[in-house]
């Protein structure tokens, strides 16, 4: 053979070679970069379209009973939410309970027809005044203790089944110099030692107790003499840059929600969710710390901010999802009422429909 | 809608290929970098600038060309899959695979070996991709988007002396320029009704960047060599602009440039030392210098305009106009130049008549450039080892139709990342700290044949 055809037959063998090699190969879509690390506290988006059972985001709503202020506590598959809801017979704040099995479809929602959670604290006692508000549930032991907040301060009651609750006969903590203690969020370490956040004269404040009952108040600056905030309002800023956005929580904080984690480096965080008040805006923000002692520092990032008063936030952690439940504003018949929706994060993750509606708060 | 259809045609592929040779502007990264060419290369973890003629030459040292067989042709495909882990979960970091393609011709000219190829990589799932992430969210920066890339390098080579190899020639990579744009009419209460017509119009234009190689004999069997890479940078600029009329209320013009280096190859000069230890044995030695710290980073520039009046009458109730996004400040990734040892050998296991049996292996130490990331950015990467392995047959038929040479050559790689952890000085940081590591496995089919 000559070398020319040598050539022309390698040059056809090869030119198989590749013909083959480009069928067996096809190109293929970008898959969105998953299992990123986060802090596991947002920032959150709200719920969408058919991620809810009624009108998203909101996820437990009803326009005589306003729920707002609600907490979470995990119980089981599911989640349990007390919140405060207005008692129309005597037109008062009580707190009612009620559950969901995947974290949206909440008993006694407004499109849960024929069911209404149950009542299960209302104001009673002289130091409470009229109306409850800002429940904390916390499971200590084969209990549910359910911190709140009355006129006079911060209470609480305990409960066998989550539903009837025996309250202490005083409050568990009262005005100090900071002001009345309001909105409790109550944390108890490995070590057995509680730890109360609650909201004074707009800003936020700690506490510490080894029974949950007495408690004394940590100064997170023991430099000063005066009681210091864990968290104050963020000083307003001037010169602001073209489509640069004001601090939003200048005017007060709120609604502390405390969670902690071991961090990868295996640091303790100490993570705060609250309620930043700006002119008439409210947002959800986020502060935190690492170790057991000291004051908050806050991301200028909002963690969820959804233009409809959102206020009192709370979460639920479900694998590798985090809920977050907060007060917002529907429009009613009438006016706007408050109620409760709902948030998401990791903000990229979807939902499928929810589940049916639980058969019991 | 001209994008999408231009992306996914196999006659785009051709033309891009055409378009890349005859324009040109500055450089980008390259799936070669990481895990070589070829078979005998990446087998020899890749320290091979001093011992190279075969194709792969057009990336290692493109002096080796000079003593090319007249006719030299390589075909084959390389696999790379990434096992990287953040928090112990997976990352998804999409696979690099693709045909590699060689081609090596040699001469004389006025008595004086001359050479000339091609050396081509044609990835398998993409030409290019483009993804510009916020300067926060985590990603494996040397991993994640540099190496999803078509990489084309043409070379010529002489040998003035017997002792003396020089070659060199150009990289052509592929840049993204994108422009969308929206106009017509909005109903903002009810979309439905809303006329609006799309244009997007995307292109990949070509870059390139030069890359010179010497390779000189000292003794019998010994070989030193030096080759330079120049730098280049993949720019992605996309343009949206969004012009039409709301409920007849208002007008709304609003027009964003986005600016970005979608991948960065930073300068490279690698000295190379091969020596023949006995007839059957041959140990290589390269070291590269990477000048990481002119690494531009990747984060995207905005230009945003926005201008919608407001309505005679003010907006309807519930109706909020867009506000301009926030500002971005651009937090500064200042890398750290870096030297990458490469060890390789190779022994000739068994020789015949007719046939003969290699056995290559290798390693080499990549340390990370990128600094701790305990501010708001998270360019994620650990330290490399690679150990690499591989086989060769080289048959020499004796049939007169098949070339003069066959072979047939097989690597495996092996890379490891260590675990490291990245500790973050705010607290409320929402990535916060976490640990990252992981493994590459890449492998790859060289079939050659070299004719006289």
């Amino acid at each position: 053979m000559k070398p020319i055809a040598r050539i022309q037959s390698s040059f056809s063998a090869v030119s198989l070679a590749l013909l083959l090699a480009a069928c067996s190969t096809l190109g293929t879509e970008s898959e969105p970069v998953e299992g990123l690390p986060t802090s596991g506290i947002g920032p959150f988006r709200r719920l969408e379209g058919m991620e809810t059972a009624g009108v998203a985001p909101f996820v437990f709503d009803s326009e005589p009973a306003r729920y707002r202020d609600p907490a979470a506590l995990p119980e089981g598959d599911g989640v349990l939410l007390y919140a405060v809801a207005l008692d129309r017979e005597v037109e008062r704040d009580v707190i009612v309970r009620t559950r969901a099995n995947d974290g949206r479809a909440f008993y006694g929602a407004n499109v849960d027809s024929g069911h209404t959670a149950p009542t299960i604290l209302r104001a009673d006692q002289a130091w409470e005044g009229e109306n409850l508000s800002g429940p904390a549930p916390l499971r200590v032991g084969n209990e549910i203790w359910l911190y709140y907040a009355g006129r006079d301060g911060v209470g609480l009651a305990r409960s066998k089944d989550g539903l009837t609750f025996t309250k202490e006969a005083a409050p568990i903590l009262v005005a100090g110099d900071e002001g009345i203690p309001s909105a409790p969020s109550v944390l108890l370490r490995e070590d057995g030692t509680f730890d109360l956040l609650y909201a004074a004269g707009c800003a936020l404040y700690e506490a510490t107790s080894t029974d949950g009952v007495h408690f004394v108040r940590l100064d997170p600056d023991l430099t000063t003499p005066s009681l210091d905030a864990l968290l104050r309002v963020s000083a307003p800023k001037t010169n602001l840059l073209p489509g640069e956005k004001p601090p939003f929580d200048t005017d007060c904080l709120s609604d502390p929600h405390v969670t902690t984690r071991i961090t990868p480096a295996g640091r303790l965080q100490f993570r705060v969710l609250y309620t930043g008040f700006a002119s008439d805006q409210t947002t959800i923000g986020f502060a935190a710390r690492y170790g057991l002692s000291g004051a908050l520092v806050r991301n200028d990032l909002p963690a969820f901010s959804a233009g409809l008063h959102e206020r009192g936030p709370t979460t639920y952690e479900r694998g590798d999802l985090l809920f977050l439940y907060v007060s917002l504003d529907k429009k009613g018949s009438r006016n706007t009422f408050p109620t409760i929706g709902a948030g998401l994060a990791p903000a990229t993750m979807h939902l499928e429909k929810p589940a049916a509606f639980p058969e019991s708060p | 809608m001209r994008a999408l259809s231009f992306f996914s045609s196999v006659s785009a592929r051709a033309s891009l290929i055409a378009a890349c040779t005859l324009s040109a502007r500055s450089a980008l990264a390259n799936p070669m970098d990481a895990f070589g060419f070829g078979s005998r290369g990446a087998a020899m973890g890749n320290a091979v600038s001093a011992d190279v003629t075969d194709p792969s030459a057009n990336y290692y040292n493109p002096a080796g060309l000079a003593r090319s067989k007249p006719l030299d042709l390589e075909v084959g495909y390389l696999h790379a899959f990434h096992a990287l882990e953040l928090n112990g979960k997976r990352s998804k970091v999409d696979d690099v695979g693709g045909m590699v393609i060689g081609l090596g011709t040699g001469g004389k000219v006025l008595k004086i070996p001359f050479g000339f190829g091609l050396g081509v990589h044609l990835p398998d799932a993409r030409l290019s991709r483009v993804r510009a992430l916020r300067q926060e969210e985590p990603r494996w920066e040397m991993y994640d988007n540099r190496n999803q890339r078509i990489y084309l390098a043409a070379n010529l080579a002489i040998a003035p002396t017997d002792w003396l190899e020089i070659g060199g020639g150009f990289t052509f990579m592929s840049s993204t320029e994108g422009r969308l744009d929206i106009t017509g009419y909005a109903n903002i209460l009810d979309v439905t009704s809303s006329q609006l017509r799309h244009e997007v119009d995307a292109s990949l234009t070509a870059v390139r960047y030069p890359q010179i190689g010497a390779r000189v004999r000292l003794a019998k069997g010994v070989h030193l060599a030096a080759v330079y890479r120049g730098q280049f940078q993949l720019d992605l600029a996309l343009k949206a602009r969004l012009y039409g009329d709301i409920m007849g209320l208002t007008t709304a013009y609003y027009a964003l440039e986005a600016t970005s280096v979608n991948a960065f190859l930073p300068r490279q000069i690698v000295l190379g030392a091969s020596w023949e230890v006995s007839r059957r044995l041959k140990v290589n030695y390269d070291l590269t210098w990477i000048d990481w710290s002119s690494y531009v980073s990747p984060v995207a520039k905005l230009d945003v305009a926005l201008d919608i009046p407001t309505p005679q009458g003010g907006w309807p109730g519930g109706i909020t106009p867009p506000a301009l996004p926030a500002p971005l400040k651009i937090v500064p990734l200042r890398l750290r130049d870096r030297l990458v040892p490469h060890l390789g050998a190779e022994w000739i296991a068994r020789e015949a008549v007719r046939y003969d049996v290699l056995l290559r292996g290798g390693y080499e130490y990549a340390g990370s450039p990128i600094p701790k990331q305990s501010g708001s950015t998270n360019f994620i990467d650990r330290d490399r080892h690679t150990f690499t392995a591989g086989a060769g047959l080289r048959v020499r038929p004796r049939s007169r139709v098949l070339p003069k040479e066959l072979r047939f050559d097989a690597n495996f790689g092996f890379s490891w990342l260590p675990e490291g952890t990245v500790e973050k000085a705010d607290p409320s940081d929402y990535v916060g700290d976490y640990t990252a590591r992981g493994h590459l496995y890449h492998f790859g089919v060289i079939l050659g044949a070299g004719f006289e």
